[in-house]
C-alpha cells in the first residue's frame, strides 16, 4: 500500500488538475490532510482552524537546502505575485522539515526574502512528523559528515549538518482546510493560479 | 582579501580549463538573507581522451563545500550527496538549479553581492587544479528537462 501511495497522489493530482482545466469543482482529496497545531514564524502557534475562509497553500522543505527549496519558493512568491487582488484570501505555509535549525524566528527572517506573508511552520520532530504524516508526505536525511568530497577549509570537523530528500507536493487547500488538490514543483504556474481563484471564490 | 579577489578575477573570460576539463559559465547563486548555505554552477566540458571527473571545489567564502545532486524523483525532491561528478569524454555536464550542484556552507556573507565575481577552485582527478571565476547571480531558473513530469 505504501509503494502505491505515490502512484495514487499522481493520479489524484491529474485528474484534479484536468478538472480544474474543464473549470469544475476540484474534489476533495479524502483521506489526506488535516488539522494541526505548530509553532510559527508569526511568533505564535497557527492551527488551519485559524484560517478557515482563506484558501491555503502548504508544503514542505527546509532553509538548508541550497538548490530546490529556494526555487520552490520563489515559484510561489511569483505566483502570489500574479494573484495580488486574492492575496489577502491566501495564506502560504511553508512547514520545515528541519525544525532543529529552522525556528520560527529564523523562518521568519528566511521568508522575507521572499514574501513577508508567508509562515513558517515549525515545532519539534514529532509535531512535524505528525503534519507529515497526515499530509501522506514522506522525506528522508542524510548527515552531511559521511560525505567525502566536503572541503573543509580548517581541517575541523563539521557541526551536525543534514540533507533532506522530501515530497514535493505543494497542497492546496479550501476554506474548509480540506486539501482540493496537489501541486509539483513544474507545473505550470497558470493551472495553480486557475485552481486557487476557484477555491477563492467558492462559498466557504 | 575582498581586493585580492577582485584583482586577481577580473580578467574578463568566462572560460578556462585544466588539462582537457574546460569550466564555463560559472555562477553562484546569492545567498538569501540569513540563509547558512548557498549554490554554485557551471558547465564541464572534457575534450579530452579519458574520462575524467570533479572531485572538490574551494571557496574562499565558505567553510564547507560539498557536491550534491538533486533531482524529481516521483513525488520526491531528492537531494543526494556526490563522491564526484563524473565527466565523460566529450560530454559537457551541466551544473545547474535543480541539478547537480555545489553546496556552499557557513559563508563569508561579505563576499557575495550580486554582480561581484569571486573565485573558486575546481579540483579533478585526473586533470588536477583550475581557478575559476563566478559571478554572483539571483535566484536562476531550473533546468526543465530535470524538473518535467
Amino acid at each position: 500500500m505504501k509503494k502505491l501511495l505515490p502512484a495514487l497522489f499522481i493520479l489524484l493530482a491529474l485528474k484534479a488538475s484536468w478538472l480544474s482545466a474543464e473549470e469544475e469543482r476540484l474534489p476533495v482529496l479524502a483521506g489526506v490532510g488535516g488539522d494541526f497545531t505548530a509553532p510559527s514564524s508569526l511568533g505564535y502557534p497557527v492551527t488551519l482552524d485559524a484560517m478557515r475562509g482563506k484558501v491555503v497553500l502548504l508544503f514542505f522543505g527546509y532553509t538548508n537546502c541550497p538548490d530546490v527549496c529556494p526555487l520552490t519558493l520563489s515559484r510561489v512568491t511569483n505566483l502570489m505575485g500574479q494573484l495580488k487582488d486574492y492575496r489577502s484570501d491566501i495564506e502560504v505555509l511553508f512547514v520545515t522539515l528541519d525544525p532543529e535549525h529552522d525556528t520560527p524566528a529564523y523562518l521568519k527572517k528566511y521568508l522575507q526574502n521572499f514574501d513577508s506573508r508567508f509562515i513558517g511552520v515549525s515545532g519539534n520532530r514529532e509535531q512535524i512528523d505528525r503534519i507529515v504524516s497526515l499530509y501522506k508526505a514522506r522525506y528522508t536525511r542524510k548527515a552531511e559528515q559521511q560525505i567525502t568530497t566536503r572541503y573543509n577549509r580548517y581541517g575541523k570537523s563539521a557541526d551536525t549538518f543534514y540533507i533532506y530528500s522530501h515530497s514535493q507536493n505543494i497542497y492546496l487547500l479550501d476554506k474548509r482546510g480540506r486539501v482540493r488538490s496537489l501541486f509539483y514543483i513544474g507545473t505550470p504556474l497558470e493551472e495553480v493560479r486557475k485552481s486557487i481563484v476557484g477555491l477563492v471564490n467558492e462559498s466557504s | 582579501m575582498t581586493s585580492v579577489l577582485i584583482v586577481v578575477f577580473s580578467l574578463g573570460i568566462t572560460e578556462v580549463s585544466a588539462g582537457d576539463i574546460e569550466v564555463k559559465n560559472a555562477w553562484i547563486r546569492l545567498a538569501l538573507s540569513g540563509a547558512r548555505v548557498t549554490a554554485g554552477f557551471a558547465d564541464l566540458v572534457n575534450h579530452g581522451v579519458q574520462k575524467d571527473a570533479l572531485i572538490e571545489v574551494r571557496a574562499p567564502f565558505a567553510r564547507f563545500v560539498s557536491l550534491h545532486d538533486s533531482r524529481v524523483e516521483g513525488d520526491m525532491v531528492v537531494m543526494e550527496p556526490q563522491e564526484q561528478i563524473e565527466l565523460p569524454v566529450g560530454k559537457q555536464v551541466r551544473l545547474a538549479p535543480g541539478g547537480l550542484h555545489i553546496m556552499f556552507r557557513q559563508l563569508d556573507r561579505g563576499v557575495l553581492e550580486e554582480g561581484r565575481e569571486v573565485g573558486l577552485v575546481f579540483r579533478f582527478r585526473d586533470a588536477g587544479e583550475v581557478s575559476v571565476r563566478a559571478v554572483v547571480k539571483g535566484l536562476g531558473e531550473m533546468t526543465h528537462h530535470r524538473m518535467k513530469h
